[in-house]
């Protein structure tokens, strides 16, 4: 599975990648990185746990990231 | 007397589901009020969402309206042809584009072509596809999550 940014870096002079290419709409990034902050950082499930699902998910998903 | 509708009573079970944590709900509140608020067409967005939800059978999502969607003009005619996009006059270029982009997310979003990417991006900037594929994934997980906590119950 490619990891090739299909978009361009929306930071000058910064190649793309998953920040950069993503802060082409930076309110929606910030609010999507502030809920997944959220979620991995409290509640009662475990960060085993969560990191578990989020790799199953990612091989599931055939994310190479 | 105030009778709720289908769809409220959806949003208010799910409330309810997502407020076991307040904060996590505020987030993802914030997050789609983002989404609405950003450069993607409310009526674009809506008519996606309901393509989603009919594809991942979430009865609750279909129940639902949303408001900026309807004060953009989107009427229960157009969205009761919904399943005949590819043909149906009444859907603009934009609205065909965005929905075969989600139901090839859905079928199998790893043959998204570079293609389909830069025709996406040629209708709704860098900025738009960041928003709505933002947007596809959240509803994405909303609708698998309605569906596996019965958020609202299965109909035929």
């Amino acid at each position: 599975m490619s990891t090739t940014p299909r978009l361009p870096s929306a930071v000058p002079g910064a190649p793309a990648n998953i920040v950069t290419v993503r802060r082409h709409a930076p309110a929606v990034m910030d609010a999507f990185d502030a809920m997944y902050a959220t979620l991995l950082g409290g509640g009662v499930v475990g960060m085993d746990v969560k990191e578990a699902m989020r790799l199953r998910n990612a091989f599931a998903s055939g994310c190479g990231l | 007397m105030h009778i709720n509708s289908p769809g409220d009573v959806v949003a208010r079970r799910r409330a309810e589901v997502l407020g076991v944590r307040p904060e996590l709900a505020a987030a993802h509140r914030r997050l789609l009020a983002t989404i609405w608020a950003g450069p993607v067409s409310p009526v674009t967005l809506e008519l996606r969402r309901l393509r989603m939800a009919t594809l991942l059978d979430s009865t609750a999502a279909l129940w639902e309206r949303t408001p900026a969607a309807l004060d953009a003009g989107l009427t229960e005619d157009r969205i009761g042809r919904l399943a005949q996009w590819p043909s149906d006059p009444s859907f603009s270029q934009e609205e065909r584009v965005c929905i075969a982009f989600v139901e090839h997310f859905l079928i199998d979003h790893n043959a998204i072509s570079d293609d389909d990417v830069n025709e996406l991006t040629d209708i709704l900037t860098a900025e738009g596809v960041v928003t709505f594929t933002t947007a596809l994934i959240a509803w994405d997980n909303q609708h698998r999550l309605d569906n596996a906590l019965h958020v609202a119950a299965k109909t035929g």
